[in-house]
């Protein structure tokens, strides 16, 4: 018989199990029923139907039966679009991960000089990364025309955005010992950033640039599809102009750029980190 | 003897300070000649940016004031979007997890199963969701249905990745117990390995959901729905007034989702 260690009074299991198993509070079955509620509407909103799919197969067929044989020829000219993908995809991670580095040291609470400048470079930071690259894309292709200037600086700008708040949230969560002394001390603001936070964070930073040097590359690739330049353009191109052979060329080369890229960054992550 | 010990190893330092010096001044050149031939080739530098960011300004200020009168047509737009993410992030979950539990070596049924489904995961995930949009666009027409099934089939890849990382991390002790004890591999999978991995499981769902709002947001551009749709319309007509409002927007709907999604992970964990 099991007894409770305390009182030794036998205990009651069926009790127990019973209070374990207790059935659901209004509030949780309030929370249910909205949640059940969303569901159905957003299944209702979506027009999501099996039929569709169904009916939709033989199009689907169809569409991959004109991509192939893929156009092998169409290769040796994707070659200059891969490269500008991948120069894209450089030219950002650099830009960005320089220009993070100040934004990150006044975003950070405990080295930001003011709480006057740490909020607005928040709210910056904010903005950066609010919308995704495609949408800056589409706003600098508008503003600076077609090409791979427009696509470098939306990958730059929301690059930005991102590094320098996990920049910022790593400089806030280092060890405050080796601040307080600097500052103790009398160093300026700027030299307790420079001296004690970022050799604290200098590894944390290393892996967010080549973390986002893979995402850019990839996000460069999507980025021609609004007319920003690389492999994403080829591929958009022929498929609105039909021709699917070329298009099916691009899919492959692409995929298989974006499976290279992530091996070599694993590799390359291994390696430094 | 000390001294001469201390001025060796003094000088073992400073070699080692040199070597580790030269090795960050080759990475930095390397860096920096990788820089300059892809500013080269991308046709970036200052005199471009010194045009460009001006022309850029312009646009914003064009934009100015938002119009607010047509926030309430975005509603419509807005919802949509957030149902795309949503049925995008919850249907995956079927299918992701029984292709994780097939997948993890520590559960797979046979290694050949596991190579197979480790690869079909890769290459769901490999195929960015706005390529499965536009794919799926031509085969079941526009709207926000294969918005969902375009994230969804990228979300299958992504989750399932998660998934079976998280069952290969779990505890071997606790399989090879209830193994040992008789139970068969459902009892293993049902009660030894899914409590261990739902918190993390549930984490990287809620990750990924914060992931398929952003790109349920662009969607649109390829003709699958939601608030992208409205936006480029307007940008294609030069409504810039009613561009603006949709960015606005969608600023303010992601961070809202973010901090929503914190919430919930800070339950969760």
């Amino acid at each position: 018989m099991i007894t409770n260690a305390k009182t030794k009074s036998p205990v009651d299991i069926e009790a127990v199990l019973q209070a374990s198993s207790r059935k659901l509070t209004p509030l949780q079955m309030l929370i249910l029923a909205v949640v059940a509620v969303v569901y159905w509407s957003a299944i209702q909103g979506t027009e999501i139907s099996l039929k569709d799919i169904v009916t939709g197969m033989p199009a689907i067929a169809e569409l991959v039966g004109q991509m192939f044989p893929p156009d092998w020829k169409y290769l040796s000219e994707l070659g200059s679009r891969v490269i500008e993908t991948l120069q894209i995809g450089i030219i950002a991670t650099i830009i960005a991960s320089l220009l993070s580095l100040p934004l990150a040291f006044l975003a950070a609470k405990n080295v930001s000089p003011h709480p006057l400048v740490y909020l607005p470079v928040r709210l910056f930071l904010t903005i950066c990364r609010g919308v995704s690259e495609l949408i800056w894309a589409l706003l600098f292709v508008v503003a600076v025309g077609l090409g791979p200037f427009a696509g470098v600086i939306a990958l730059i700008i929301y690059c930005v955005g991102v590094i320098g708040k996990l920049l910022a949230e790593a400089v806030e969560a280092v060890d405050p010992g080796p601040l307080e002394a600097m500052e103790a001390a009398g160093a300026s603001r700027w030299k307790v950033f420079l001296y004690g936070a970022w050799p604290q964070v200098l590894p944390l930073y290393f892996s967010y640039c080549l973390y986002y040097w893979d995402h850019n590359t990839r996000q460069a690739v999507v980025l021609g599809f609004v007319g920003a330049g690389g492999v994403g353009y080829a591929l958009f191109f022929n498929l609105s102009t039909y021709y699917f052979e070329k298009a099916m060329m691009a899919m492959i080369v692409l995929i298989l750029m974006i499976v290279i890229i992530d091996r070599f960054c694993l590799f390359l992550r291994q390696r430094i980190i | 003897m000390i001294e001469v010990v201390a001025t060796g190893m003094f000088d073992v330092v400073m070699e080692r300070r040199r070597v580790s010096r030269r090795q960050a001044f080759i990475v930095a050149a390397v860096i920096a000649a990788l820089g300059l031939w892809s500013a080269w080739g991308t046709e970036f530098n200052l005199a471009k940016l010194a045009l460009g960011l001006p022309a850029f300004f312009d646009l914003g200020a064009r934009m100015m004031p938002p119009d607010l009168s047509i926030l309430k047509a975005l509603m419509g737009p807005m919802i949509e979007t957030l149902e795309m993410a949503l049925l995008g992030t919850t249907i995956p979950i079927f299918f992701a997890l029984p292709l994780a539990f097939l997948a993890a070596v520590n559960t797979t049924p046979h290694p050949v199963v596991s190579v197979l489904l480790r690869f079909l995961i890769g290459a769901f995930r490999t195929v960015p969701e706005l390529i499965w949009a536009m794919v799926l666009v031509t085969a079941v027409g526009l709207g926000p249905f294969p918005g969902v099934l375009a994230l969804t089939l990228h979300s299958i890849g992504g989750l399932g990745k998660f998934y079976y990382e998280a069952i290969e991390a779990t505890d071997p002790g606790i399989i090879d117990a209830m193994t040992a004890a008789g139970a068969s591999r459902f009892q293993v999978i049902w009660f030894g390995i899914m409590p261990m991995v739902l918190p993390v499981m549930m984490s990287s769902t809620l990750f990924y959901w914060e992931y398929n709002n952003r790109a349920s947001t662009v969607l649109g551009l390829v003709g699958a729905g939601g608030i992208g749709l409205a936006l480029t319309q307007a940008l294609q007509d030069f409504r810039y007034h009613e561009v603006i409002t949709c960015l606005i927007l969608i600023v303010l709907i992601l961070v809202v989702i973010d901090r929503f999604s914190a919430f919930l992970r800070s339950r969760i964990i």
